[in-house]
């Protein structure tokens, strides 16, 4: 796992992450997510982390199981504005 | 154009029709703006043997252009049926479907970026093509705008700005449309506007030549089509015509991995997105403000793990409830309807063979079913409202924790939700499955799921048979829809455990936005798919309802006739009081009636069956019922109907179900119990009744061994669960 990359399924809520790499546990499923637009170096954010989990990628928003989400590595973005408690 | 003029350009070649496929994403609004292009006017066609879902139209105004749906698809890549089936159609390579001279693209204009992977795919095999930009009054509502000449000008294709529920851009679309269906000039091959790495190339280069060479695709989509059987697994089936040309695919995407170290999938969609989002950076001019909360909040509560199951479970009653209470009052007005149209015949026609027929039989066969056409229109128009909506998908993601325990997952919801419809529809919708086990699993469990043709076998029998209030009705109802679903799960356990296991499937939805239903498009789906119903009632129901009043009728046994006449003359000239003789008359010809049908051909093999099915609580004239659902489950209502008003010699028509209380065992015990309903409704939940469903198995599993086992196990099911149901009833003192 490259340095400061986490599992789409273990990142934070809201919060804008960049795609490193997706690599799932069967080779279809990948080029699905890639075929969707979860793609390296798009954007994504997670809006919620159960399973099955919600992102949401661009315009659209897509529901992905856990061993799925478990094989999109993300890191998150520079926030633009840091929230501070 | 006007019409006039469009019809003097069609002149020269009025004989041909043009075949246009429409192609696009799920959700993107095809469907509405199919029925927008074509008006109601379209045929579900028929294959061979059974009615399958392919839906072909004329386009509106007198044009001489076919539009053919094709399956909702993200991408033409070939990994599930319905992708597979797209791009057959589309090279030309379907047997059953010609080359479409031109292709309408139906894109989501909110979400162009990913419409346009689909659109480009197709846009690369050469085809004329014409793309709808669908959605633009929301577009606009958002604040984005659209350069749509631009647009076109980058695609190389007329872009079309349309709104499907408005039926807005339509004349627009059809001129485009003829336009490109009549360019006399073949267009020169298009040139790719985006490229991969130069070894990439070549081997796409490679493929492409060989494709003509094999005559896989032609000229025009040769490059379009190598650059697809690059993006495909290459492994070829046993007896694949094509596995020469998988081989060479198979070998240029290793030399490809060996040379960039990456699968070549990542490279082409990594270089066709690249291309669009320039695209679509340089065409849309997005508004800064985001307006999403809307969307979110509601998101928030419907995807909740505990709201959101609440609120499915709302639905689900809401829809079950709404089937069966909302649509009584009008069964009643048809089924007085059907009353009044037996008197007339009565009045009008003279007594003899022919008014029986009509009376008894056509009326009375074909009526018992039509009367539960409004049931069947509310159950059509919730599934539309649900798809609408865009909660349909949110359902799907709810229940695939639940679907994932028993070997499912999601997608496998959506085709048991349809098939609570109908399971032919359920069960093509299990194309977009993409593993083969869990396809077929969710093929081999569909036809439990409870469909339209049983609801009115569960309502006559539970309004026969069950002295309850209209909730508690709604209640069994609902017990009978829960068998059917709990007993899928069961088996899909099973299934996956046993002949078809596999690791649990992965689970990818997309969760459209919610969009308020528009009533036009809504009520036009619900038409469609509930006409289907009325048209099996004027064809296969009217055919096998005058095959089975001659079944019920012939023979007509002279002795039985001479003694019943015999009979009714020693009444009436013996007993003086009017109102006894009137209900000895009622009491012997119900006898007469019954002895007639029983001496009938079907009232034989009726007998014959009695046997088997009596430990069910079942007796032959049940028998008659069960040997008549086998053509379709609803002609058990209609058996019903014949069979006890063959031989009525009552002028006014009794409804069926004061019939059905009245009938009893020759020891004059009441057949109808509240236990023998149950057992016959938990009978028709799992029994394998349906010919059309076992021709699509067929079909989809393309073998003859997975229809014989969906009729095998669930025929078993039914009698073993239907025994158990009386005889433990019974022991129980019901």
């Amino acid at each position: 796992m490259r340095m400061g990359c986490l599992p789409l399924a273990s990142a934070q809520l809201g919060q804008d992450l960049r795609i490193r790499s997706v690599k799932t546990y069967e080779a279809c499923h990948t080029q699905r997510l890639r075929e969707l637009g979860l793609l390296e170096g798009r954007t994504v954010r997670l809006l919620s982390n159960h399973d099955p989990m919600i992102c949401q990628v661009g315009e659209c928003r897509f529901g992905l199981c856990r061993r799925i989400a478990n094989g999109v590595l993300v890191e998150p973005l520079a926030p633009l504005h840091s929230r501070i408690a | 154009m006007t019409d006039s003029q469009a019809a003097a350009r069609f002149a020269p070649c009025h004989q041909r029709v043009f075949h246009v496929a429409v192609a696009g994403n799920p959700n993107c609004g095809k469907t509405t703006l199919f029925n927008a292009l074509t008006g109601l006017r379209h045929k579900v066609g028929n294959y061979p043997g059974v009615t399958v879902e392919k839906r072909e139209a004329n386009l509106f105004g007198d044009s001489p252009i076919r539009l053919l749906d094709l399956p909702g698809i993200y991408s033409l890549s070939a990994r599930s049926p319905d992708e597979a089936i797209s791009q057959d159609i589309l090279l030309g390579r379907a047997a059953d479907t010609p080359r479409p001279d031109a292709v309408l693209l139906v894109a989501d204009a909110t979400a162009l970026e990913r419409n346009l992977f689909l659109a480009s795919q197709i846009i690369e095999l050469g085809l004329p093509t014409v793309l709808a930009c669908n959605m633009m009054d929301l577009l606009k509502q958002a604040g984005h705008q659209l350069d749509l000449d631009k647009l076109s000008s980058r695609l190389g294709v007329p872009v079309i700005p349309t709104i499907g529920p408005r039926g807005q851009g339509m004349n627009a679309v059809r001129e485009s449309l003829e336009a490109a269906c009549l360019s006399d000039a073949p267009s020169p091959p298009r040139r790719r506007a985006w490229t991969l790495s130069e070894s990439a190339e070549r081997e796409v280069r490679q493929i492409a030549a060989l494709v003509r060479e094999r005559g896989y695709a032609d000229e025009r989509s040769a490059d379009g089509a190598a650059l697809l059987l690059l993006s495909e697994d290459s492994k070829a089936g046993d007896g694949d015509p094509e596995a020469p040309l998988r081989l060479a695919v198979h070998e240029a995407q290793e030399r490809l991995a060996r040379e960039c170290g990456e699968d070549v999938t990542f490279e082409l969609t990594a270089r066709r997105y690249a291309w669009l989002r320039e695209i679509v950076d340089d065409c849309l001019n997005r508004s800064v403000e985001q307006k999403r909360s809307m969307n979110d909040r509601i998101d928030q509560v419907l995807t909740h793990r505990v709201w959101g199951k609440l609120c499915f479970a709302l639905v689900m009653g809401a829809l079950f409830y709404g089937v069966f209470a909302l649509a009584e009052p009008l069964m009643g007005y048809i089924q007085e309807g059907i009353g009044w149209l037996q008197n007339q015949i009565t009045a009008k026609v003279s007594p003899g063979l022919l008014r029986d027929l009509l009376r008894d039989g056509v009326v009375a066969g074909v009526g018992a079913v039509v009367a539960f056409f409004p049931q069947i229109c509310i159950l059509f128009l919730f599934l539309a409202l649900l798809e609408d909506s865009g909660y349909m998908a949110r359902a799907a993601f709810l229940m695939n924790r639940l679907m994932s325990r028993v070997g499912l997952h999601g997608k496998s919801f959506i085709p048991l939700l349809s098939s609570h419809a109908c399971a032919i529809p359920g069960i093509l919708a299990a194309r977009t499955i993409e593993n083969p086990r869990d396809r077929l699993t969710t093929i081999l469990v569909a036809p439990l799921m409870s469909c339209s043709a049983r609801l009115p076998v569960y309502t006559l029998l539970i309004a026969a048979a069950l002295p309850l209030g209209a909730t508690a009705k709604a209640g069994v109802m609902f017990t009978m829809y829960g068998l059917g679903i709990v007993t899928a799960f069961v088996v899909a356990r099973v299934l996956k455990g046993t002949l078809l296991r596999g690791p649990a499937p992965g689970f990818i939805i997309e969760l459209p936005p919610y969009r308020l239903p528009h009533l036009r498009s809504v009520l036009w789906v619900m038409w469609d798919r509930s006409k289907l119903f009325l048209t099996r009632a004027g064809t296969i129901i009217l055919a096998m309802t005058i095959l089975l009043w001659f079944m019920t009728t012939f023979p007509r046994s002279k002795e039985i006739a001479q003694r019943y006449k015999a009979e009714r003359e020693r009444l009436t000239t013996t007993i003086v009081d009017e109102v006894e003789r009137t209900d000895q008359l009622a009491e012997l010809a119900q006898r007469a009636s019954a002895d007639f049908i029983r001496h009938s051909l079907a009232g034989r093999l009726g007998l014959l069956m009695e046997p088997a099915i009596r430990p069910l609580g079942f007796n032959w004239e049940i028998g008659i019922g069960l040997i008549g659902s086998f053509a379709a489950r609803e002609m058990f209502v209609s058996t019903m109907g014949i069979v006890y008003s063959v031989g009525d010699t009552d002028e006014v028509s009794t409804p069926l179900i004061e019939q059905m209380r009245a009938a009893r065992w020759p020891d004059g015990r009441l057949l109808y119990t509240p236990l023998v309903a149950v057992s016959l409704m938990v009978f028709y939940v799992l029994a394998c009744q349906c010919l059309s469903t076992v021709a699509v198995v067929r079909q989809e599993t393309n073998s003859w061994r997975w229809p014989i086992f969906l009729i095998a196990y669930m025929t078993g099911l039914a009698y073993t669960a239907s025994l158990l149901v009386y005889q433990v009833g019974r022991a129980m003192g019901f």
